[in-house]
């Protein structure tokens, strides 16, 4: 007789590969795998509509949800929490060859996880301005994230179906994505902000004075809540949906 | 009445969603108590102080979907941290689980999947319900799944199972009346026998949810979907529930094709009346 662990692994298979060792152990046959298949399919598909909903506007449901799927398939989600699952669909999307006709769709879906990972991250008070020092620790609902599209604009006018004056160019952009007070907030930055925003998390001190406009930046920063306080003098890290 | 029932009200509730959010606040609709998934509300921001908001005006009950109790892998540690904190913040009336696993390999699968009734399977359940009420510091409750097949290597009937969890681990049951009766219709048992199994001190809560019925191949299959009203053979089967089991927080649960509040209002508002009902009985 197989273990538990040996039938919750057949049973996986059979369930998200259609592996087909488990089949004959179904009293009822195989065919009701297919209930528990269905629901599987719905749960996630819907999980990452509500996610990145500007990404299923732009490819249309059936696209969205062959997509999801083979994203299901290739990155399952981790853990029972389907509200952690997605960081990684950018990342597939980029080399999921039918998606190659929108060549901006994997960088509004790094924007729109940027965006769900904010509003949904951890209430955690934002660094006191005072007790700022290097590095800095990004605060949960923080990222930075680097894309070649003006994904903003473009989630904008999916999201509120207005394509009027939208120019889809390309050119490297940097975009700051937070909470603060409930709202998220995404504020575009020019290489040199990002770099030197980047350059926060990493170094403890200096390597030049910082000119105005980045002391400037910094001041921006703090105020708008995008450092926690660093523990025990741990330093700090970019949350792994950053660029 | 069941001592596990002491700070969620022996009252009917409803299921909140995020539809609901602002006009459960806004209205305070006459029910006795909300139920959410636990897993929506792990983070922080907007869902968690709608939740908090809601708290003020109703007792909350803790659902979770994503722990996986059966799972042979045992329970992911951050996920019971993720629960113990959310418990503590909102002061939570009931937490409860599901007789069920979903976790396999480190792959999440999003879905209530049935365990083989071994004792193998019920030893792991019980070693992870005891591990669960550890590490929140209190009993929960544990649900009876819907089921649609079965395994070859079941050596048990799932109320045996369901009884002996609650006994050895000392956890209630959260009685879900349509997953009794969907189970019962799929698999040709007794429902009522299945009511009768288990021990009246150990039900914690009612669930009551809609179903639809499927055809497969040439048999009929009833399908656990939360997706419509309560059924009257459910009803009935509830009622039949209460006779044995004393008046039990009972909750409403929807969570496809959601209706306008006052639908699930309405269904809630029925439920109390059965309650009365028991209650009234049980009095005179």
């Amino acid at each position: 007789m197989p273990t538990l662990r040996e039938i919750q692994a057949a049973m996986a298979g059979a369930l998200l590969h259609g592996d087909r060792q488990a089949e004959a152990w179904i009293v009822e046959g195989p065919e009701r795998l297919s209930i528990h298949r269905n629901t599987i399919e719905q749960v996630l598909i819907s999980a990452l509509r509500l996610t990145f909903p500007a990404v299923g506007r732009l490819v249309g449901d059936a696209f969205f949800e062959a997509a999801a799927l083979a994203f299901a398939r290739r990155h399952p989600p981790p853990g029972g929490c389907l509200n952690d699952w997605g960081g990684s669909l950018a990342g597939f999307l980029e080399r999921f060859a039918p998606a190659a006709p929108v060549p901006y769709l994997a960088d509004v879906a790094r924007l729109e996880w940027a965006v769900f990972a904010a509003a949904s991250a951890a209430d955690i008070p934002p660094l006191e301005p005072a007790r700022a020092a290097l590095p800095l620790r990004p605060h949960p609902s923080f990222s930075l994230i680097a894309v070649n599209w003006p994904v903003q604009a473009i989630r904008g006018a999916v999201l509120a179906e207005d394509f009027h004056g939208l120019r889809v160019d390309p050119a490297p952009r940097w975009l700051a994505v937070h909470r603060l007070a409930g709202e998220v907030a995404v504020r575009p930055l020019d290489a040199e902000a990002a770099a030197f925003t980047r350059s926060l998390f990493e170094t403890d001190r200096f390597t030049a004075e910082p000119s105005p406009a980045h002391l400037a930046l910094l001041a921006e920063h703090l105020a708008a809540g995008c450092f926690q306080e660093t523990s025990d003098g741990c330093s700090g890290e970019t949350s792994d949906h950053s660029a | 009445m069941s001592p596990l029932a002491a700070t969620i009200p022996a009252s009917a509730g409803i299921g909140l969603r995020f539809p609901h959010h602002e006009s459960v606040v806004r209205d305070r609709p006459p029910v006795g108590w909300l139920e959410v998934h636990t897993e929506n509300y792990m983070g922080g921001g907007a869902p968690l102080l709608a939740l908090e908001v809601a708290r003020r005006d109703y007792p909350i009950s803790l659902h979770g979907v994503g722990l996986s109790l059966g799972s042979a892998d045992g329970l992911d540690p951050t996920h019971l941290g993720r629960i113990r904190d959310l418990d503590r913040r909102i002061e939570a009336g009931l937490v409860s689980e599901h007789l069920s696993w979903s976790i396999a390999d480190g792959v999440y699968l999003g879905d209530l999947l049935p365990l083989p009734m071994t004792e193998e399977a019920l030893a792991v359940v019980c070693a992870n319900v005891a591990r669960f009420q550890d590490a929140i510091g209190r009993r929960v409750l544990i649900e009876n799944p819907s089921s649609y097949l079965r395994y070859r290597h079941s050596t048990m009937p799932e109320r045996e199972f369901l009884v002996a969890t609650a006994e050895r681990t000392g956890c209630g049951v959260l009685l879900d009346v349509n997953n009794v009766f969907v189970s019962a219709r799929n698999h040709g048992w007794d429902a009522d026998a299945y009511l009768e199994a288990i021990p009246v001190s150990i039900v914690g809560e009612i669930h009551l949810a809609g179903h639809s019925v499927r055809r497969f191949g040439n048999q009929t299959i009833r399908i656990d979907d939360h997706g419509s009203p309560v059924c009257e053979a459910v009803w009935s089967l509830y009622r039949r529930a209460l006779r044995r089991f004393g008046p039990i927080p009972t909750l409403i649960e929807r969570d496809n094709h959601i209706p306008p509040l006052p639908a699930l209002v309405a269904e809630a508002t029925r439920a109390q009346a059965l309650l009365d009902e028991v209650r009234h009985a049980d009095a005179a």
